[in-house]
């Protein structure tokens, strides 16, 4: 009788353990994402009135196409996006390839992993401490090597470069681990029969360990290229957008027109826009990736 | 022989020059948040602090701590000192990042174990993981603030646990399948056939048997909750605010407030780099993870 109990609870207990995490995401997650849709069809400045205003259709939607900050904030973060990301890619993979057999090669992995666990926040305030035009170390450095000094944040070029610069020192250390991972994951065999058929090292870096690395390249570029495309932290400490607007990234932006003007329905279509732009892009490489798996 | 050992000072050279960067702004921080202003508005600056001092602290962590008699005297170069209970935003931090890494793992190995044994959601799944991984902060911060305007929750830990949540679980639920899969069920078969009920299998044996995943995904997803930004800024003002948001305040129209800063930051950063030092082995792992089958 009791095993007879057991197995009707059983009979449900993959919908009793899976239940209450989809209650959970489908009330902090989904609803929350639904309430954000609606929203973004209507116009609502907080700061007038406390409650939604009228339904606008697709006004907000509309309007984006005539805003020249979204499309300036647009090509900022295109252009962090593909200056960072092929800087890390690259030193990463150099990074790997000389840990993969440099002796005390645990010691590089625990300094090397440091930076991209750190708080982005506290990464932003480094940023800011060591680039300070009058009493930053770097322009001390330059200065010592008789360079002169840069306006690192106050100058529109430059301020996206120390951005740029920035991301690349927290984020190079993801690229490297994942690319160790990928080489450790090529079986010692492949390159002992390489060797053994003459190969050099560097036709076996070119036509064996390149391609088997290539899935390994499109997982490391799916996540940089999600993560350039929202970056929002480092950009509020070391720079806050400026000077003027030259550093304001796609959340930034949004942010700013969401919780320092209060344009709730417009930020929430902002939002959207965003958000497309990123899982069409995220998509885009997920399925480069599996079509070389196949 | 002699072209190995060039190669080897070479790459010895070149990754130690690597770990000095990765470790120099770190270094540089740290000590920054031992000087008094003085000597960090010097021209050329000391890299090992004269006259270590724990006022930075003093004005970042315990306000009431302060004997403002000396700080006149200490501080001169200021014209406003901002003070900060930091103290209480530590407490914050660690009550809510415990809170969501707790309720992530609870709700996500259950959800989890019966992905891994029962395939509940299939293919799905990994597409909605991923699109949340792809999901901006911000398409969720707009809602969420007026949600939690709405239900009174906004600068409560509540407010932030629940965001967390939206990204932490679904990360637990995905890190975990991945550790379920590689336990093999004849584990559980064959508790269950000693009459055990499968809950009880899952409780007394898969979950012992997979401690350390357990211990990853506790890692990341506290680390995640620690370093977050986004969501605290926006839904804290004085009681909930965590750690990374303190880091922020103390830049002002007047410039920036550099001892305090890196205070605020050490502080941040040295919990999650004592973490990554005691926990390399998981942290590696979970990174690599993560990425590869994320």
């Amino acid at each position: 009788m009791k095993v007879l109990n057991g197995k009707g609870w059983e009979r449900n207990l993959k919908y009793l353990l899976i239940l209450p995490s989809v209650v959970v995401l489908l009330a902090i997650s989904i609803y929350p994402l639904v309430y954000s849709l609606y929203l973004s069809f209507h116009y609502w400045n907080m700061s007038r009135t406390s409650s939604m205003d009228g339904f606008v259709g697709l006004l907000n939607y509309i309007s984006i196409i005539y805003d020249k900050d979204f499309f300036n904030a647009l090509k900022n973060t295109v252009i962090f996006t593909v200056s960072a990301i092929p800087l890390e890619v690259g030193l990463g993979l150099l990074l790997a390839t000389l840990v993969y057999r440099a002796p005390f090669s645990s010691i590089h992995k625990v300094i090397l992993i440091l930076p991209t666990v750190l708080p982005p926040i506290a990464v932003g305030v480094m940023g800011r401490l060591i680039l300070s035009t009058e009493y930053g170390v770097v322009n001390y450095f330059l200065s010592l090597m008789g360079l002169p000094r840069v306006d690192w944040t106050g100058e529109p070029l430059w301020a996206m470069f120390s951005v740029i610069l920035v991301d690349v020192w927290e984020w190079t250390p993801f690229c490297f681990l994942i690319w160790l991972a990928g080489l450790m994951g090529i079986p010692i065999q492949h390159y002992e029969a390489a060797e053994i058929d003459g190969a050099s090292e560097g036709q076996i870096f070119r036509y064996i360990v390149l391609p088997q690395l290539k899935p390994i390249f499109l997982t490391i570029l799916f996540f940089r290229v999600i993560d350039s495309l929202k970056l929002f932290d480092v950009v509020y400490i070391l720079t806050g957008g400026g000077p003027g607007t030259s550093t304001e990234t796609l959340s930034f932006y949004i942010y700013r027109v969401a919780f320092r003007h209060f344009n709730m329905g417009y930020a929430a279509a902002l939002s959207w826009i965003l958000a497309i732009m990123v899982t069409l892009t995220a998509s885009f490489i997920y399925n480069l990736t599996y079509r070389g798996g196949e | 022989m002699k072209k190995f050992s060039l190669r080897l000072v070479i790459t010895t050279i070149i990754l130690l020059v690597a770990d000095a960067i990765a470790l120099f702004p770190i270094y540089w921080t740290i000590i920054t948040s031992f000087k008094l202003p003085a000597e960090i508005f010097r021209a050329i600056p000391t890299f090992i602090p004269e006259k270590p001092t724990l006022i930075n602290y003093q004005l970042t962590m315990w306000p009431t701590s302060v004997n403002w008699e000396r700080i006149r005297y200490e501080l001169t170069s200021y014209i406003t000192v901002v003070t900060e209970e930091g103290l209480k935003y530590i407490l914050n931090s660690i009550i809510i990042a415990s809170s969501t890494t707790l309720l992530s793992l609870m709700l996500g190995s259950m959800a989890a174990y019966a992905i891994s044994r029962f395939r509940v959601g299939g293919r799905n799944l990994e597409i909605w993981i991923l699109s949340n991984r792809a999901m901006p902060p911000i398409v969720l911060i707009i809602p969420y603030f007026i949600i939690m305007k709405n239900l009174r929750l906004l600068d409560t830990h509540l407010a932030l646990i629940l965001a967390y949540l939206t990204f932490n679980l679904p990360f637990a639920i995905w890190l975990m399948k991945g550790f379920f899969d590689e336990i093999p069920p004849a584990l559980e078969e064959a508790a269950m056939i000693d009459g055990c009920s499968r809950f009880k299998a899952f409780l007394k044996i898969v979950l012992p048997v997979s401690k350390s995943g357990l211990l990853t995904t506790a890692i990341f997803t506290f680390i995640f909750s620690w370093n977050e930004f986004f969501f605290a800024l926006i839904l804290t003002t004085r009681n909930a605010v965590t750690v990374p948001v303190l880091d922020s305040k103390f830049i002002s129209i007047m410039g920036s407030l550099y001892g305090e800063m890196a205070a605020a930051a050490t502080v941040t950063m040295v919990p999650i780099i004592l973490l990554a030092l005691v926990v390399q082995r998981y942290l590696v792992r979970g990174l690599t993870l993560g990425a590869i089958r994320g």
